[in-house]
């Protein structure tokens, strides 16, 4: 189990291909804990077109696979014929996987998964860490200012 | 930590959670849970609270008793009901807590992180404290019919637990701004008149709404609203434990 932080960024998904994603994503995670830091909760981007998920994940449901099967669902397609990409970057200390998506030459999801430099899970803190110098470095775009 | 320390925090926990309901709040939540989801309210049970992505009984409170880590990134306790909706009081009112950053760095990372916010639809009236997106700053504001009032202290870098307090009263014709038992701006006079009620989106204890928006980063505890504005010997009276 691995008790992280990831990031979804919508890139050409329509809005119901966007909510059947986020409502599936939002069921990772155990049914039910003593704490409320390991239920699946998330925050949302300002435009509603990126999200935050936390959970304590089953590391199976939240690896490049897994999310080509929910786009394949999404599409009604076969998962092979969805492609992905890597990158990485680096917003505090590790370096964090971003995956991008596509399918037919048309990008349509990235995901980053904080601290997690595609070979070592990062501690919870580690991937807070990442996460939070994330938001701080895109504030703009997470934070309505006072 | 030992027997006798446990024993002393319990026994300061309950001498503090006594001393806050003899004050008569409208709702007490302690924040002492240490598994759950519930955020229990020791005046009125519809007035409970939900716990999301906190770490609950992560550090102790001013009082010894066990209290929640707020990540700075999504966490949050919705402390919207009915029961709430029905006890606020726009017009006169209290709102206290304690609060302690995760670090130092909290007070000059440019985010708004909120503390305690209290809305009415479509945010035109608001209760609210939180940590300025200025470096070193702690706010408060408050607005009732298109006046806003506000005050800020600034140079703060406490890395210790602070008890917060905004006070309000259209009676009286004032707003206060409280630390530690103290009086921290200039009192505002000249109040608008709140007539709406609070939005189901927007009563929250450690952040601005349930998005969630300036999620608070580090410890709070002890969380009450009055439907009074409280005065200065009862607001230095909670700020100790």
């Amino acid at each position: 189990m691995k008790h992280i932080y990831f990031g979804i960024e919508n890139l050409n998904l329509s809005n119901s291909q966007r909510n059947n994603l986020v409502q599936a994503l939002r069921t990772l995670g155990p049914a039910s804990h003593t704490q409320p830091a390991c239920l699946c909760h998330w925050r949302t981007r300002l435009d509603g077109q990126a999200a935050i998920f936390e959970a304590l994940f089953d590391g199976d449901n939240i690896n490049v696979q897994a999310f080509k099967n929910r786009l394949a669902t999404i599409f009604n397609v076969d998962s092979a014929t969805i492609e992905h990409s890597n990158t990485s970057q680096t917003f505090d200390i590790l370096t964090t996987a971003v995956v991008t998506f596509a399918r037919g030459g048309t990008n349509y999801l990235r995901v980053a998964f904080f601290g997690y430099d595609g070979v070592t899970w990062p501690t919870w803190a580690q991937s807070g860490d990442e996460c939070r110098k994330y938001l701080a470095i895109n504030q703009e775009d997470w934070e309505s200012v006072q | 930590m030992s027997f006798i320390t446990i024993l002393s925090n319990k026994v300061l926990a309950a001498d503090y959670s006594d001393k806050t309901l003899s004050y008569n709040p409208k709702a007490y939540w302690p924040l002492n849970e240490t598994s759950g989801s519930v955020a229990r309210c020791l005046v009125n049970s519809a007035q409970n609270g939900v716990y999301t992505g906190v770490t609950l009984g992560d550090g102790v409170g001013p009082d010894g008793s066990p209290c929640p880590f707020f990540d700075g990134a999504n966490d949050y306790v919705n402390i919207w009901t009915t029961a709430l909706h029905d006890a606020f009081n726009g017009s006169e009112g209290t709102v206290a807590i304690w609060a302690k950053v995760n670090a130092v760095d909290v007070w000059t990372n440019g985010a708004v992180k909120y503390i305690f916010q209290l809305n009415a639809a479509a945010a035109v009236e608001y209760a609210r404290i939180y940590k300025s997106n200025t470096n070193n700053r702690m706010s408060y504001r408050y607005q009732a019919g298109g006046v806003t009032e506000g005050g800020d202290e600034n140079g703060l870098s406490e890395t210790d637990w602070m008890h917060l307090a905004l006070t309000w009263s259209k009676s009286a014709d004032e707003v206060r701004y409280w630390r530690d038992g103290a009086e921290v701006a200039t009192v505002d006079t000249s109040l608008g008149t709140w007539v709406g009620s609070i939005d189901s989106d927007y009563p929250i204890i450690g952040a601005s709404s349930t998005i969630p928006g300036g999620p608070w980063h580090g410890w709070l505890s002890n969380s009450a609203l009055w439907g009074r504005a409280l005065a200065q010997p009862e607001i230095a009276d909670l700020a100790r434990v």
